[in-house]
């Protein structure tokens, strides 16, 4: 049985050109970087070579950009760095309600010291505009929002938002999660007015492991790691050679590709989504298509659990999820579905659809097959059962 | 020209066998272990096999004790500052020679509200059982100690420390990032509730580490999330650095008596070539209780930095201190700990032996250290003052 991967907002199969260049760090330049021979300038001129690469492709100076060990720790920096540093300016930390649990935990565990605010999302899961600029005010440290969510793909409005930062609340730090847009959508700091961003390279193409954060000169934030002192005393610990080689390699490729996989991914939802609108299932997009990323596509079968429907198209060699990976694990509904307002059936029949370049028109017609079959099949077994 | 490779407690080459294991990981196998597909079911199984071999290697008594961390760094951050903020208040206890990992760590909990003891060492940077007792308090709830050091190489008395502990009821942790390959490093023979270890020191992956934590012991976790690892730690578990980890400690278990006496037979054999054949040179650390890997030399009237370009340039890899420190050109914390005195400490000479260093390696190294070090001295102004100004003519007094 053919294996079709539609998980990818989970994690990516590593890229050709990811999987060389981790390897070639490996077993080229196994030295430290920080070390002042031949094996450690090997290594360092690596590291310099990658750190340029990404700093190109988010069009940010090099010295903006550290290495992190995954987007979690880069949100969580973000957020327990700057309320470390800015205590002293203010106590409101503002985040949206669809936030990854990176964002959201820590500012929840902040709320013992700060005043932590949710910004509310409509029905799309974006930013409510009008209560965003009523909770700005000059007591607002930071605000804290998702590129794009990680379980309906949606876009948050981030250049509205930040005009409403810069003329509301100047002194708040603007720190972007961009765990699902990096390399998916382009990035614009100067448009958002943004001070951090976080991006992991398992999201793209890269190994797991291996995170980035920048922080724009000017802005302050506390370290977050204590020790040697690698990344300019900002983030300690022997660098990740392996993972931060094959991020730069697998970033380039995505970000140099955006516009053809784009195209791609519009193609692949659009087919889905036709055949399984036409088919009388009842189906529900979550994501709202105008709206989100096209690489995520979040699809309800209201009165078929996902968990079900999941392992009949696992059967079919068909791999998905019902939410995010982080959260599979637990039981509960989907805090991101229940922000949006939708039914409960509606949430508890969403599956995430989620591509990357290796998917294909034809496995999308087989994939609608075998939900049409399963869907059908559950629906009469649960009737029989009534 | 050939490099000789001796600075394995910087960083150690990734053996063939990880390699593989991690290539295969690459192209086959790249779920993500979260995910609850057979492609995340995959991906889980690397991880729980990495996880037994840590937990076999370190001697823990079940699996659930072992945390995957990014590093070293990583994992000495989480125990000091997760058991702390834990706790609250109080009083913890480190050595002057550590790491900075746990001495920045450490230094942040003293500046912020917590009360901080740096335990002096001897002469070759070992801690005393006795300074630990005598500095303890009531309110004492961590002493965060180094196993061997990074520098010299000395391994402290963690036998009998943990001992005072365990009865003090104090929580022991240990930087075993230097010893674990090279001695063993078991958490009921330490009696440690906490133990840090490295991938990349015992030829595994950069970038993965792991916390050994008692499993009745409760820390506060530093990075939320998903809930990864127990919820200790948030983030999508780094799986080719964990398999080529486990990988890396199972096999340098099985093969540490072996590595260890071939090493310490190297070793031995450069440390007597140079104190015989470079006056004015010694030995830092101590003597016999000290890493079989470890050199640390001495050379009087050398600026250390200029022997490390020389050596460098005839493909000699070695380092002055830790790789950490390297850049920022500050004396080594460690040596003026000691009390050693500065003209020694500025010619301290740090050469880690590891896997594929041959004994020709070693005596090409002492070959040209012979002769380096005797240019170097010629140029010296301070070894012309000690020659009587005529050092030009007769460098070796």
């Amino acid at each position: 049985m053919k294996e079709i991967y539609l998980d990818n907002a989970a994690t990516t199969r590593v890229s050709q050109a990811a999987l060389q260049a981790a390897t070639n760090a490996m077993v080229e330049s196994y030295g430290n970087p920080s070390s002042l021979h031949a094996a450690g300038a090997r290594a360092a001129k690596l590291l310099k070579e990658a750190r340029r690469t990404l700093a190109g492709l988010l069009a940010v100076p090099e010295k903006e950009l550290y290495f992190t060990s995954c987007g979690s720790e880069s949100n969580n920096t973000a957020v327990f760095g700057v309320a470390a540093s800015q205590a002293r300016l203010g106590k409101k930390i503002l985040i949206s309600a669809v936030e990854h649990p990176s964002l959201s935990e820590p500012a929840k565990l902040l709320a013992e010291k700060f005043l932590v605010e949710k910004i509310p999302v409509d029905s799309r899961g974006a930013v409510n505009l009008v209560a965003l600029e009523q909770l700005l005010d000059d007591d607002v440290i930071f605000v804290g929002l998702q590129y794009v969510n990680n379980e309906t793909g949606l876009i948050q409005p981030l250049t509205q938002v930040g005009e409403l930062i810069k003329n509301q609340a100047p002194q708040a730090h603007f720190h972007i999660d961009g765990v699902q847009g990096f390399g998916k959508l382009p990035v614009e700091f100067k448009k958002w007015h943004a001070d951090s961003f976080a991006a992991s390279a398992h999201k793209l193409g890269g190994l797991k492991g291996c995170g980035l954060f920048w922080l724009r000169e000017g802005a302050r934030c506390r370290p977050f790691i204590y020790g040697g002192g690698q990344e300019r005393g900002f983030r300690s610990g022997t660098e990740n050679m392996a993972g931060i080689c094959s991020f730069a390699a697998a970033a380039s490729e995505a970000c140099n590709k955006i516009e053809q996989n784009t195209a791609l991914y519009q193609s692949l939802r659009e087919r889905l989504w036709h055949i399984l609108a036409n088919k009388e299932l009842g189906a529900v997009a979550v994501s709202n298509f105008t709206a989100c990323s096209p690489h995520i596509a979040n699809i309800s079968f209201p009165g078929v659990r996902s968990e079900v429907l999941l392992h009949y198209l696992e059967a079919n060699g068909i791999y998905a999820s019902s939410g995010s990976a982080c959260h599979s694990n637990k039981s509960g509904a989907s805090p991101v579905l229940m922000a949006m307002g939708l039914d409960k059936a509606v949430i508890d029949g969403a599956i995430r659809f989620s591509f990357s370049p290796e998917n294909t028109l034809e496995q999308m017609d087989f994939v609608a097959e075998v939900i049409f079959n399963s869907v059908v099949e559950i629906r009469s077994l649960m009737s029989r059962k009534h | 020209m050939k490099q000789i490779y001796l600075d394995h407690s910087a960083t150690t080459p990734t053996r063939p066998e990880v390699i593989e294991l991690v290539y295969d990981l690459m192209k086959n196998h790249f779920g993500n272990p979260s995910s609850l597909h057979q492609i995340g079911d995959d991906a889980r199984e690397y991880l729980q096999t990495a996880r037994k071999q840590l937990t076999e290697a370190l001697g823990a008594a079940e699996t659930e004790e072992i945390y995957f961390t990014s590093g070293g760094t990583e994992s000495d951050n989480l125990a000091i500052l997760g058991l702390a903020e834990k706790v609250g208040k109080g009083h913890l206890m480190t050595s002057a020679v550590e790491h900075h990992a746990v001495l920045d760590a450490c230094r942040y909990l003293g500046s912020h509200g917590f009360d901080l003891t740096i335990l002096p060492v001897d002469q070759y940077g070992m801690v005393d059982p006795d300074e630990v007792k005598k500095n303890l308090r009531p309110d004492t709830f961590l002493v965060s100690l180094i196993h061997a050091n990074n520098e010299v190489g000395t391994i402290n008395p963690v036998a009998e420390i943990g001992k005072i502990l365990k009865e003090a009821e104090v929580v022991f942790h240990l930087d075993a990032v230097q010893s674990f390959g090279k001695i063993p490093v078991k958490a009921d023979e330490t009696l440690a509730d906490m133990i840090t270890v490295s991938g990349h020191k015992i030829n595994g992956p950069k970038g993965i580490g792991a916390l050994y934590k008692r499993h009745d012991l409760e820390i506060n976790r530093r990075i939320f999330g998903g809930g990864q690892e127990r919820g200790l730690r948030s983030g999508t578990e780094n799986l080719t650095g964990i398999a080529g980890f486990g990988l890396a400690a199972e096999l340098s278990q099985k093969e540490m008596a072996q590595h260890s006496a071939d090493w310490q037979a190297l070793r031995d054999h450069l440390v007597e070539r140079l104190l015989c054949e470079i006056p004015d040179s010694r030995l830092n650390g101590h003597p016999t209780k000290r890493l079989p890997h470890n050199a640390n030399i001495s050379f009087n009237y050398i600026e250390v930095e200029a022997l490390l370009l020389h050596l460098a340039l005839n493909g000699v890899c070695c380092s002055a201190g830790s790789a950490c420190s390297s850049s920022t050109g500050e004396p080594s914390h460690v040596l003026a700990a000691m009390g050693l005195a500065p003209e020694w400490a500025h010619g301290a000479l740090r050469m880690t032996i590891g896997m594929g260093n041959t004994q020709e390696e070693i005596d090409a190294t002492a070959d040209l250290l012979n002769k380096k070090v005797e240019m170097l001295r010629l140029a010296s102004p301070y070894y012309d003052v000690k020659t009587g100004g005529s050092s030009g003519l007769k460098p070796k007094d």
